[in-house]
């Protein structure tokens, strides 16, 4: 299999009032053909931002990104549409992301609109299958989204967003505005149409249970950096980075015979604004020293799993 | 929930529900209040149109024996100052007075959002040049503004409707951006902008369709105003020119007499405000029946 998203170095600031926002600040990640990257990390660690920069709806400051072997770190004009009509976006909240004054027909049928190659028949007969295929029912075409409920709604953002047949999708957060009966059906949707038509997805959550069910790969993310990447599996029974275990042992078990061993961080969050070289966390981690302040390298230290982390053979002492 | 009923396409059952129109207008109907303003604005059209079939009297016919009568039998509205029958006068001036009104706030609204919308969806720059035009506009006291425009563009009645326009750009600019500017961040902007959605269409097809419900109400609100303000104009000699029958050119005229003969006031300014009164209802109620999201 082969990288279908190559990113390098990739960033994102923002200008604030207080200084530059490193919202995304130098992730490097690859994500293989018809795989799934989850992304995980707390709020406000950049993972929406990454995803937005990756689909181009936000311009990178800085940074690579490939799609297909293609550079398409800076698109304008055409180049810019024929990129979405291969690389799409579900958005968290399907509460927000559907104009109120469009019905179910008009909202699936306006990218094929403005795609300006499809006849009105074609439109019609697409929007049929498209409904069809997230399984939303045909009686629905001319309801407004108010008068469904969050599942359908969001059976409809998927149904926008598959409409030029992309190869790659960013789910931000798909199913985190959902009621967890619901959850289940739109994540096993997503997992079908992966099947069926070989989608790559990027992932972002802050369910870990969500990211465990879904992902082959995972990476983790604190304040704009990527600390961690691994497959999915591994990741779960040999986490290396100090951030990560202290996150996945914050997630509650449901077996009262397993003590939780929950690592709690002290001290302040590091601010985005403006930070300081060096690893993120190193002001909330228990091992941090002078090495910490200096810019960290991601590091393979298993095969297909890289930490940055320069203390990670210290702390993890199988590693050595 | 509007009324639906389920047709057959290819094969599938599809709630196919009234256009929107239908069901905007039933929703319409739902709202006494709207319903009385609907009616009301609706024979003041039907007056105008009809205006010389019933009007009792030529309205430019000086009647120097009978000027400053009170209301009686044969002039219902009384006379004015040179004895013309004011009640057809009134009726004359609705034509004028209501083609006035609408149309210089339908004109100044649309400019005004063509600018409100630029300024709101592409800030920065574009807002900054906008919003200070508008300010500049603003900070001329309107009747000044509207003075000036008149010694510019010229008088008349067609002038008057472009110079009362001018004045009512800024503020439907500056209300159709400070909608946009709420709207704009919302995420369904966003998600139009992922399916390929040029500015001109997100615009005309997301931003505008969902700001617009205030825009409405703004501009009944406008239309009283402006044809207050056309009778300054008039008054000022700058207006619509006597002895054409304009409901606020008649209003001051009869300032002058309004001790000794009030009527000559009242009647205008009565007619003014059944037209102000009618609309602002129509227009709340109409702002209301545009909502998709009403459940009736």
């Amino acid at each position: 299999m082969s990288a279908l998203v190559e990113i390098t170095d990739l960033k994102k600031y923002f200008k604030s009032p207080k200084g530059m926002v490193h919202a995304v600040d130098g992730v490097t990640m690859s994500i293989e053909k018809g795989s799934t990257m989850g992304v995980v990390g707390e709020s406000g660690c950049g993972k929406s931002t990454l995803g937005r920069v990756l689909i181009q709806m936000l311009a990178p400051t800085g940074g690579k990104l490939l799609f297909d072997g293609e550079d398409v770190t800076n698109l304008k004009g055409q180049a810019l549409r024929d990129y979405h009509s291969r690389a799409q976006f579900i958005f968290q909240d399907p509460y927000s992301s559907l104009d109120p004054r469009y019905t179910v027909e008009q909202a699936i049928a306006e990218p094929l609109i403005n795609a300006r190659k499809f006849s009105r028949i074609e439109i019609e007969k697409k929007t049929t299958e498209l409904m069809d295929m997230v399984g939303v029912a045909q009686r629905l075409r001319q309801s407004y989204p108010h008068e469904l409920d969050g599942g359908r709604r969001q059976r409809v953002v998927i149904a926008r967003a598959l409409a030029l047949d992309p190869e790659f999708i960013v789910c931000d957060e798909p199913v985190s505005a959902l009621d967890v009966s619901i959850q289940a059906q739109v994540l096993n949707l997503l997992e079908d149409l992966q099947k069926e038509r070989n989608l790559t997805y990027m992932f972002i959550t802050h369910d870990m249970s969500v990211v465990k069910h879904i992902s082959d790969n995972i990476s983790v993310m604190y304040l704009g950096q990527l600390v961690e990447t691994s497959e999915s599996r591994e990741l779960f029974v040999h986490s290396y980075h100090p951030y990560t275990k202290a996150l996945l042992s914050a997630i509650p078990s449901t077996d009262i015979h397993h003590r939780m061993n929950r690592i709690v961080l002290k001290g302040e969050i590091t601010s985005p604004i403006n930070p300081p070289p060096g690893c993120r966390f190193a002001a909330r981690c228990p091992y941090a020293t002078d090495k910490c302040r200096e810019p960290q390298k991601l590091e393979e230290v298993a095969p297909n799993h890289f930490v940055s982390c320069c203390r990670v053979r210290e702390v993890n002492p199988e590693l050595a | 929930m509007a009324k639906v009923k389920t047709v057959t396409i290819d094969g599938h059952e599809v709630i196919r529900r009234q256009s929107q129109l239908v069901a905007v207008w039933r929703r319409l109907l739902m709202s006494p209040s709207a319903v009385i303003g609907m009616v009301v604005f609706g024979l003041l059209v039907l007056v105008a149109i009809l205006a010389p079939v019933i009007a009792p009297y030529e309205y430019a016919k000086i009647d120097i024996l009978n000027a400053n009568q009170g209301p009686s039998l044969q002039h219902i509205c009384g006379t004015d100052n040179v004895g013309r029958d004011i009640f057809s006068r009134l009726i004359i001036g609705a034509r004028y007075s209501l083609t006035l009104g609408l149309c210089s706030t339908l004109l100044g609204t649309i400019i005004g959002m063509f600018f409100g919308a630029l300024a709101g969806y592409f800030g920065g720059t574009v807002d900054e040049i906008i919003m200070r035009a508008t300010d500049i506009i603003q900070s001329i006291p309107g009747m000044v503004l509207n003075v000036a425009m008149a010694c510019v563009i010229g008088t008349g009645f067609w002038q008057c409707i472009l110079v009362l326009s001018i004045g009512g750009i800024s503020g439907a600019a500056r209300m159709l951006r400070a909608q946009i500017l709420s709207i704009r961040d919302m995420e369904y902007i966003e998600a139009a902008a992922v399916t390929n959605c040029s500015p001109g269409k997100t615009i005309l097809k997301h931003l505008i369709p969902n700001a617009f419900s205030a825009q409405i109400v703004g501009m009944t609100m406008s239309i009283g105003g402006n044809i207050m303000a056309a009778a300054s104009l008039a008054y000022l000699g700058l207006g619509v020119a006597p002895p054409t029958p304009e409901w606020g050119a008649m209003l001051s005229e009869g300032r002058d007499y309004l001790a000794k003969y009030p009527w000559m006031c009242i009647f205008p300014g009565v007619m003014i405000m059944i037209t102000v009164l009618s609309l602002n209802l129509f227009g709340d109620g109409l702002r209301d029946a545009l909502d998709p999201k009403q459940k009736k």
